[in-house]
């Protein structure tokens, strides 16, 4: 049976990789399945929903974005040059392009796009954008951007990965749902929008884009129809009758039945982690060796493996396990699953007794009792079971842990507003460029900052400070690295893992995803094509 | 509205169980409390059985090396373990000694968790009943006895306004706002149970005021709240309430499986029936029936079916015995 | 014309109770947002203001007719809701169809035939089956509609077999689940083994005479009572089929706006879940009084 099954892989690689060298063909409608509908459709209001997000990736474009390999490539910039000190940078636009409706893109439209980000709420274009002084529009395809500290080349192209709104569509500002843009786009990517239904959405290729490269750099198809199905079984179900081709995310449970059936499985990363944090307000958690035994006490390997099908990476440190800043070191590995030292630095601590409950106590009387703040999605079928698990792992080193599920709202203002809860069980996206000054620094612990454990180590606020001040790549990545070990071993969370999402295609969905980052799954749809006879 | 009910004198005065027997409804009563017992006796193992030491696993310990072994029984294997050796890489896990009905995902054990549940809902019916008893016979005797024109129409309209709205959508209101909390769905559903009552009570009061007990109690000079409490609720009420109290706890047991269902029932560590349903059935994706992993959604599903059926019975058996026609409490 | 009178107060007494209902909804919902103020302090918002927000809602629904705009999904209320409730519509007229359909058969045989083995067992099986919640029978039917109904094209071509069987399914289930199927058979089977007993019913029997167009008359208005008076029940059922099978429709609305706090769909479709069920209990009074005058008041 085993041959057998080994067989049937190896004849179907064989036929894979037949199939992937075949002709490029043109044309065809690629469908898709989302759990929601988009509820905005520019990039400036819609960046708060994943899927709001991949809607607007395939109609808007900024003047770089990135590559599979999360470097910096220029979409509508032609080429650009650093200016004196590391604080200036000239752009030159590519000549040409058009919106949607046929305008030119000029570089008046990026001016009006940084001015629309200031004015709106939206903290994250925001940030992206944030160390850009001014913006000097020199003529229609050249700009200058000026920034506040000298930075490293690299950097100062991510703070240009924004997307471009028509200055022509803006009204007035701030951009908000109601604006006609937001409702009715129009942008300068690949596709624009033809069609909204009650439940399903169609875009078509761009005209002036095709035009303009003679299908070049054009999109390959035709098409792309998106279907809402809230349901992830039901979802799995059209895949699996051809319904649609492509499911931007599968369940892990999925996988092998999916793959067993002849679907390309794409794995990429989700570019965010789950971390439980410990609040520095509780006098027992502001003891290191209470967190490091909590952190060794926990089974992580186990739930990533069991309640994930392993499709993730233990962390130990608040970086992507992929970029230059985390550490790969042997000793800089996360904490293994160890309940004896865990029980070792109890003792420690002082927590040497147990309560009748098989609580610990130390001499004062002080009980290792502790309420884990949890939000509840709905939907979200793991986090229950790695909170089960981790109050089960806590009770077998005598740590008693008081469970309170809460709707996420409320989670947010417990959590982040009222510091009011021991550990908390959350998750926070990483930061690209390695800045990791709004978990750590000290000084942003106000209501509704993300220090909201209250950290407060000096030596971290140092390096945070030394990173945020510095030009150089190496030297960056030299801080942070010192800040990954230190962190590692004082545990503010307990680092648990960064996970893996898996996307899944029909085999007649070609070149599928060759080229994808995180956070824009169709930034390289223009490169996929349907190949019918596959 | 009243239904007279007289018994006969024969079976009156004759005793012992055959003569129990010999009564209308009294075979369903019988079996509906057989599965009640059960009920109660599973659930106070549930919930000490492992405290105690009576049984070996606790029903929220995660067990590293024990998980998704099916049942020992092999006919429950055959009815609940449908795997088939398939196609692609799937780990096939054989059943553990001890664990009778197998165990989850996690490595808990189905059986203790399945009579947790029945605490569970031992506590919350209890608890609910009670709620719903005390609002629906204050509410009930306002606007059956007091017939003011203010008085009654305040009781309309706060049970109207009850009723104007699905149960579940309050409930799932409620639980956003109470953290997912029993007691908060505990509450909530109370008040929402007790309309049924109040109309039960006003009607029963509305018939019996200008009868001749009553006015004579009134002579003698019996405070209201005795008239209220000892001659209506409890003399004339009763039968039709321990059907309400019966149908209360049902539907506790039913909101609170569906609310957990759909994600917005309790949490850990209180264990619910509906939860561990969708969760042994693989939660959104179904990925257990998929694969053929019955038997960890089916103990709870026969659990609820179980103690539906016993109550159900329970009911019936107790309106045949009572003569109480469905337009008595329906409406 | 002396019905006129009740009915009127019946209207009234209801549009009191719109207000009661919507406003209470509104009162819990004031408990799930914030309000950040310049310092970035957030609070849930007053009673004060939540009522003054209350009022200008309801004046704007009333004066102009307007529910107000979604701030989340971006469109007005009037149009999501539209969209929503056609489903949930369907669902909850062919469930009533469907358990009347089931019900009046079963009872009269139950009420006719009441010593046979069929109704000794099957019925009170009936009964069980229908006490069960909806999402019981849902998820075990559900992976086999999937597999033949699950429509996702809706601008391909669809046989009416499958449409059928799509809409179909889930609406057999809520028919039968949540305890009106139950209920409806036993009164009808009441109404009947009642009628039966009387003597000029008898008398018709003995005579040869056909009496069941009869019975299924006088059957019929004890069952449209219980549908009125369950209908809130049809309605909460439908929310839990609609998640299951559909993920589209009102229930769907309804929790995306709860989660993403979007106040104004949810009273809109409170505002007209109560009308529905408001509108039952008038419709449920003018049969009781046009069955049974003595009840007028």
């Amino acid at each position: 049976m085993k041959i057998n099954h080994i067989i049937k892989v190896f004849i179907f690689g064989v036929l894979i990789s037949g199939y992937a060298s075949g002709q490029v063909q043109q044309g065809g409608i690629l469908t898709y399945v989302e759990s929601e509908f988009p509820r905005a459709y520019d990039p400036i209001t819609a960046t708060d929903d994943i899927v709001n997000v991949r809607m607007t990736t395939m109609m808007y474009e900024g003047l770089f974005g990135y590559d599979i390999d999360r470097e910096i490539r220029s979409r509508l910039a032609d080429s650009y040059t650093v200016g004196r000190d590391n604080k200036e940078l000239t752009v030159r636009m590519k000549r040409g392009k058009r919106w949607a409706d046929g305008r030119e893109v000029t570089a008046r439209d990026v001016a009006k796009t940084i001015e629309a980000i200031w004015a709106s709420d939206n903290l994250q274009e925001q940030r992206i954008i944030s160390d850009i002084e001014e913006v000097r529009v020199e003529d229609d395809y050249t700009l200058t951007f000026l920034y506040q500290t000298p930075l490293p080349e690299e950097v100062m192209l991510r703070k240009l990965t924004f997307k471009l709104v028509p200055a022509h569509k803006i009204n007035n500002l701030p951009l908000t749902r109601q604006s006609e843009l937001a409702r009715s786009p129009v942008g300068s990517g690949f596709y624009q929008m033809v069609r909204r239904g009650p439940t399903d959405i169609t875009l078509r290729a761009n005209q002036h884009f095709r035009q303009r490269d003679g299908g070049n750099m054009g999109p390959y198809i035709d098409e792309v129809r998106m279907y809402v199905q809230t349901d992830v079984g039901t979802q799995i179900e059209f895949l699996l009758n051809q319904q649609v081709d492509v499911m931007v995310e599968i369940p892990p449970p999925a996988i092998a039945r999916l793959r067993a059936a002849g679907f390309q499985i794409k794995p990429y990363e989700s570019l965010a982690y789950h971390f439980i944090a410990f609040n520095f307000n509780h006098s027992i958690l502001r003891d290191q060796k209470v967190r490091q035994a909590m952190t060794y006490g926990f089974n992580r390997e186990n739930a990533l493996d069991r309640i994930y099908q392993n499709q993730g990476t233990l962390i130990s440190g608040p970086f992507p396990p992929a970029s230059a800043f985390y550490v790969r070191d042997r000793d800089a590995e996360p904490f293994p699953y160890d309940p004896a030292e865990a029980i070792r630095l109890l003792s420690q601590a002082g927590f040497n007794e147990r309560a009748s409950d098989g609580t610990r106590i130390n001499n004062n009387g002080d009980r290792l009792s502790f309420t884990l703040v949890v939000p509840r999605h709905e939907g979200d079928d793991y986090t229950p079971r790695v909170t089960a698990q981790f109050i089960s792992d806590m009770r077998r080193i005598g740590i008693s842990i008081d469970l309170q599920e809460l709707e996420f709202e409320r989670w947010i203002q417990r959590v982040k507003y009222e510091h009011n809860f021991d550990l908390a069980f959350a998750q926070v996206v990483f930061d690209e460029a390695g800045n990791v000054a709004p978990m750590f620094l000290s000084t942003n612990n106000k209501p509704g900052a993300e220090n909201f454990i209250s950290y407060n180590n000096p030596e971290a606020d140092e390096l945070i400070k030394r990173f945020r001040e510095t030009a150089s790549p190496s030297e960056r990545i030299n801080l942070n690295r010192r800040l990954h070990r230190l962190l590692r071993e004082d545990c503010p969370y307990i680092f648990l893992w960064s996970l893996n999402k898996n996307a899944a295609a029909n085999q007649k969905v070609r070149n599928f995803m060759t080229r994808v980052t995180p956070f824009s799954f169709f930034d390289y749809v223009n490169e996929w094509y349907i190949r019918e006879d596959w | 509205m009243r239904k007279e009910f007289s018994y006969d004198p024969n079976l009156e005065a004759a005793k012992g169980f055959k003569a129990f027997l010999r009564q209308p409804g009294s075979v369903s009563i019988l079996i509906g409390s057989l599965f009640i017992i059960v009920f109660v006796a599973g659930a106070l193992f549930g919930q000490y059985g492992y405290q105690l030491g009576l049984y070996p696993h606790s029903p929220t310990d995660v067990q590293y090396d024990r998980f998704d072994s099916p049942p020992t029984s092999s006919v429950l294997r055959t009815l609940f373990d449908r795997r088939e050796e398939p196609e692609f890489d799937f780990e096939y896990y054989e059943p553990i000694e001890g664990h009778i009905l197998g165990t989850d995902n996690d490595g808990r054990d189905i059986f203790i968790r399945v009579l947790n549940g029945a605490s569970t809902y031992l506590y919350a019916g209890i608890v609910t009943v009670l709620i719903s008893l005390l609002i629906g016979i204050t509410l009930g005797s306002l606007t059956g006895y007091y017939r003011g024109k203010a008085s009654e129409s305040v009781a309309s309209f706060i049970t109207n306004v009850l009723d104007a709205y699905p149960r579940i959508v309050i409930l799932i209101i409620v639980a956003f706002i109470s953290h997912f909390n029993l007691y908060a769905i505990m509450v909530t559903l109370g008040i929402l149970n007790a309309t049924r009552i109040a109309r039960i009570i006003s009607g029963t009061i509305d018939s019996l005021k200008n009868t001749d007990f009553i006015l004579a109690a009134k002579e003698i000079g019996l405070s209201d709240l005795t008239i209220i409490g000892k001659h209506i609720v409890w003399y004339n009420c009763r039968h039709l309430l321990s059907i309400q109290i019966i149908y209360g706890f049902a539907s506790v047991i039913l909101i609170e499986a569906t609310l957990s269902y759909i994600g917005y029932g309790i949490g850990d560590p209180l264990v619910s029936w509906g939860r561990m349903i969708y969760e042994g059935s693989g939660g959104r994706y179904p990925h257990n029936f998929v694969a053929g992993v019955y038997w960890q959604a089916m103990p709870p599903v026969v659990a609820i079916i179980g103690t539906i059926l016993g109550l159900n019975l329970l009911g019936d058996g107790l309106s045949k015995r009572f003569n109480v026609k469905q337009t008595d409490y329906l409406l | 014309m002396k019905i006129a009178r009740p009915i009127l107060k019946e209207i009234l007494f209801a549009l009191l109770v719109l207000f009661g209902t919507t406003f209470t909804i509104y009162l819990l919902l004031g408990q799930l947002i914030y309000e950040q103020d310049a310092e970035g302090v957030r609070t849930t918002p007053s009673f004060v203001s939540i009522t003054a927000h209350y009022g200008e809602w309801v004046t704007d629904a009333v004066l102009k007719g307007e529910l107000g705009h979604s701030q989340t999904v971006n469109r007005d209320v009037s149009e999501i809701i539209g969209e929503g409730f056609r489903q949930t519509f369907i669902l909850v007229i062919g469930s009533i169809i469907v358990s009347i359909l089931l019900a009046i058969p079963l009872g009269v045989i139950a009420a006719l035939r009441s010593q046979t083995w069929f109704v000794r067992f099957f019925i009170p099986g009936t009964y069980l089956f229908s006490a069960l919640p909806v999402f019981l029978l849902a998820i075990f039917i559900r992976p086999f509609w999937v597999e033949h109904f699950g429509i996702l094209d809706w601008y391909a071509e669809i046989s009416w077999f499958r449409l059928a069987g799509y809409f179909g399914i889930p609406i057999i289930i809520l028919g039968i689940a949540d305890g009106v199927l139950g209920e409806m058979i036993k009164h009808v089977r009441e109404v009947v083994g009642g009628m039966i007993r009387e003597n000029y019913i008898r008398a018709a029997i003995a005579r040869g005479a056909k009496v069941s167009k009869h019975i299924i008359k006088n059957t019929l208005l004890p069952v449209f009572t219980i549908v009125t008076s369950r209908f809130s029940y049809a309605l909460g059922g439908a929310l839990i089929v609609e998640y299951i099978f559909f993920s589209q429709g009102i229930s769907i609305v309804a929790l995306d706006a709860l989660k993403y706090r979007d106040p104004h769909v949810l009273l809109a479709i409170g505002m007209i879940f109560s009308l529905l069920i408001v509108a039952a209990n008038i419709i449920n009074r003018i049969l009781t009084v046009a069955v049974d005058p003595r009840t007028r008041d």
